[in-house]
């Protein structure tokens, strides 16, 4: 069955994305509340949630859904789907580099953002 | 006539020996012959193949002109509201853009995938349009999908000015 296949390849998927091993996209611009794409020579993936719930669709050389499952449908897909759609969201927004970033700083005894001595005025600008 | 008489005899005392000259020395001048007419038919061979190869290249900067020509369409479109043509265009250059897998220099998997990209973009954005054509009241993002337009337009650029300048002559690939 292709929903066994499209299994086995987002399985596949799941763990090269937690290794960051694929590079995941968002286009915004997507019926959907958030869209992640990854592209492969002549086939690409697509996770994405709508309402609350997470699909994944596999599409072929000229951007035509091939199949597709969806955490809706069978419980079971639902927490690999999340774990996906998470790991792509991860990706491509960079969250846990910028909360490491935070915390690192946060976590120095340097000065980390010293107020300017002088406010900067409109004369400063050169435009 | 002693003189002619001493070459003759001499040559039927040696008759097996010049023969054996002259036969390589007819020998020598066929081969050079048959190398002068391959040398001949194989710059041939290859300036034909230089021409279909800088024919092939031309079809593919046209196409590459299109596929620009048709972003920069679809970016006009979507920012008159005209999403019908836009939708229209997107599905065209879905189709131009998977033909051009098979072209002399865009057979790697790196640019495969980045036309894959393109592909799925325009996919994406069908839905996006077809959705907007039956339910009036949802908004398309103009501006993050012709900001994505534009760096695939530069993109498709690059790829011209490689295939013009770069790959032009060249027999690699």
């Amino acid at each position: 069955m292709i929903e066994d296949e499209i299994r086995a390849i987002l399985k596949s998927l799941l763990e090269k994305s937690k290794a960051k091993q694929i590079e995941w996209s968002s286009f915004g611009e997507t019926p959907y509340d958030d869209d992640y794409v990854v592209s492969f020579p002549k086939s690409s993936v697509n996770v994405f949630r709508s309402h609350g719930v997470i699909g994944a669709t596999i599409m072929n050389s000229v951007g035509t859904v091939v199949g597709s499952i969806s955490s809706d449908e069978n419980e079971s897909d639902a927490e690999m789907l999340k774990e996906l759609f998470e790991s792509a969201r991860e990706q491509v927004f960079r969250i846990d580099e910028t909360l490491e970033d935070l915390k690192r700083a946060l976590a120095s005894k340097q000065v980390i953002a010293r107020p300017s001595a002088a406010p900067i005025t409109e004369d400063d600008i050169p435009f | 006539m002693e003189t002619l008489r001493l070459i003759w005899a001499w040559v039927q005392n040696n008759s097996s020996g010049l023969s054996i000259l002259l036969s390589l020395a007819g020998f020598a001048f066929l081969w050079l012959q048959t190398r002068k007419a391959r040398t001949a038919a194989e710059a041939a061979r290859m300036a034909t193949e230089r021409a279909l190869r800088a024919i092939s290249d031309s079809d593919t900067i046209s196409d590459l002109a299109t596929i620009k020509s048709g972003m920069k369409g679809v970016q006009v479109a979507l920012h008159g509201g005209r999403y019908e043509t836009a939708l229209l265009q997107s599905q065209s250059l879905r189709e131009t853009l998977d033909q051009l897998r098979s072209r002399r220099g865009f057979g790697t998997d790196e640019r495969g995938s980045r036309i894959q990209s393109m592909v799925t973009f325009f996919g994406k954005l069908q839905d996006a349009l077809e959705r907007r054509l039956a339910e009036p009241e949802f908004q398309v993002s103009v501006r993050p999908a012709n900001r994505k337009l534009s760096d695939y337009t530069s993109e498709v650029s690059v790829w011209m000015e490689e295939m013009r300048f770069l790959r032009g002559g060249s027999s690699n690939d």
